[in-house]
């Protein structure tokens, strides 16, 4: 059997050094980025004519979407293979690209003002980041199907062994003023309260309304629908939609966001500093 | 009430674009255009008023007109050459033509619903008015340079790129956080008006890598100007209703 050479380990390290590089070249991040811009308007012509198969993406998790409803209609779904694939290469490129020289920011060489030039490489990383976040997010969130309720009605049984969860009405609001006179009587707020009874009996009262989800035992309760809208002809509400999440990634994209909000200011503060813009703006 | 506002305020842009390029009536075009200006954020604020707390509908072709007028005119202030500044007249006539559309092909007239009442949301749609109105004028700007020479642009189309591109990632950001509280989902595929958001992301993240390390200093320029059809073709038309003659004046 032939000796397999290996190779040495200066010029292996000289190879990485090289693939480093080329992975994190600023001239390999631009035509990444107008690929993704072209691909995703592409994208919106496709969504328009196949809306239906895009939505369920949020309910049945990626790898299932992928499987099912992105293999099977691939003339409409083929850039979103695309887009995965050009931020998958995004991502490494702003790792890459970024920690390369941010040693050479907060190194012992450092100089004046160097949180600020650490700014680009912050929304570098919150890039990748956010990309395994989503990815996280859209992979192993689970979403309970079966999820509309009679208000004052029947509990739905939560899994994990987590108790039962039933929905009352306490205190809606309803819009009463003459500026928007298509919202008359409607609700603004239509005071829906989740009653989650542990196994143990324990109760827990949280209210939910749009765009203020409840917390509870890991799971995020989002009111998705209700009827009636409105309270006239006056009666009870005959149902109530809940989106009801886990989402263990949900953290990663917001801290990463946090963190892309955190390196633009730095990064806009350096520009003014650096009377790129000073002499321009004042 | 609200329609007229805004048929008078594409009046008063057109007038105003009429007058900019004569060197006579150039400081008229500058108050004509102060009112277009003035006219649209009254119009807008009607739109505000009649549907907060929740946020009105496809104002996107509406009410970049205004905003891209108002950094127009903060452009030919006077350290800039005032009234003289020679990106005026192609302001105008985009201001002019992104006015005229909106008129034509309306869509502003949705009612809003209940799930966008949310700061959130309020401030998404105000970013991303700022930021397509931004990268306009950053359009403006390198067409000028890449017309005129170096010392007609004095680095203001990487102000108004990096400008654009915070505006634009705060939009993105707050949408994110809305999407996040509404739906428990960072994007959401009910709306494909989201792709094309991200589209505009991309496109001046690309843009801008090339300004701020000074990379391909021609092809940079024209990608900035082409930001001038990219826009209006990728941000714009989606908020464009179905052509629609008469126009409603009232």
């Amino acid at each position: 059997m032939d000796k397999v050479k290996s190779p040495r380990p200066g010029k292996f390290l000289a190879w990485l050094q090289k693939a480093w590089r080329l992975a994190g070249h600023l001239d390999l991040a631009v035509l990444i980025c107008l690929f993704l811009a072209l691909d995703t308007a592409l994208a919106y012509p496709l969504i328009q004519k196949s809306l239906s198969t895009f939505i369920p993406l949020g309910e049945v998790g990626l790898l299932t979407w992928l499987t099912t409803y992105g293999r099977f209609n691939l003339s409409h779904t083929f850039w979103f293979y695309g887009l995965m694939l050009g931020v998958t290469l995004l991502g490494i490129n702003a790792f890459c690209c970024s920690t390369a020289r941010v040693w050479a920011i907060v190194g012992p060489g450092r100089q004046r003002g160097w949180l600020y030039k650490l700014g680009p490489h912050l929304t570098h990383y919150a890039v990748v980041v956010m990309a395994l976040g989503y990815l996280g997010s859209y992979v192993f969130s689970q979403a309970l199907p079966g999820r509309a309720l009679i208000p004052d009605g029947p509990p739905l049984k939560l899994p994990r062994n987590l108790g039962t969860l039933a929905v009352s009405v306490h205190d809606p609001v309803v819009y009463e003023g003459e500026r928007l006179s298509f919202f008359q009587n409607w609700y603004l707020d239509p005071g829906f309260r989740l009653k989650l009874t542990s196994p143990e009996g324990q109760v827990t009262y949280l209210k939910v309304a749009y765009n203020r989800p409840a917390h509870y035992g890991g799971y995020n309760f989002y009111l998705a629908d209700f009827y009636p809208k409105s309270a006239e002809p006056a009666g009870s509400y005959k149902m109530v939609s809940l989106s009801i999440r886990r989402d263990p990634a949900s953290r990663i994209y917001l801290a990463g966001m946090a963190i892309f909000a955190v390196g633009l200011l730095l990064w806009l503060v350096d520009l003014r500093k650096a009377s790129r813009l000073k002499k321009l703006v004042v | 009430m609200e329609r007229l506002l805004l048929s008078s305020s594409t009046g008063l842009f057109g007038l105003a674009w009429g007058l900019s390029p004569r060197r006579g009536t150039r400081k008229l075009s500058r108050l004509v255009a102060w009112l277009g200006v003035l006219t649209g954020l009254v119009y807008l604020f009607a739109r505000y008023y009649g549907a907060w707390p929740m946020t009105p509908m496809y104002l996107g072709s509406v009410a970049v007109p205004p905003f891209l007028a108002l950094f127009g005119l903060w452009s030919a202030r006077p350290t800039q050459g005032g009234p003289h500044w020679p990106g005026w007249p192609l302001t105008l006539g985009l201001v002019f033509c992104l006015d005229l559309l909106s008129v034509f092909f309306p869509k502003d007239f949705y009612l809003p619903f209940l799930k966008t009442a949310s700061l959130f949301s309020q401030a998404h749609l105000l970013f991303c008015f700022l930021g397509k109105a931004a990268f306009l004028l950053a359009g403006v700007w390198a067409g000028l340079r890449l017309w005129a020479g170096p010392g007609a642009e004095n680095g203001q189309t990487r102000l108004w790129l990096a400008l654009g591109f915070a505006l634009w990632t705060l939009a993105m950001l707050t949408g994110e956080a809305w999407s996040y509280l509404g739906w428990g989902l960072p994007v959401v595929w009910d709306e494909a008006v989201i792709v094309c958001f991200m589209a505009s992301w991309f496109y001046y993240a690309a843009v801008l890598h090339l300004f701020v390390t000074s990379r391909w200093p021609r092809a940079r320029l024209y990608l900035a100007v082409a930001g001038l059809v990219w826009v209006p073709l990728v941000n714009v038309l989606p908020d464009l209703g179905p052509w629609r003659w008469p126009p409603s004046l009232g």
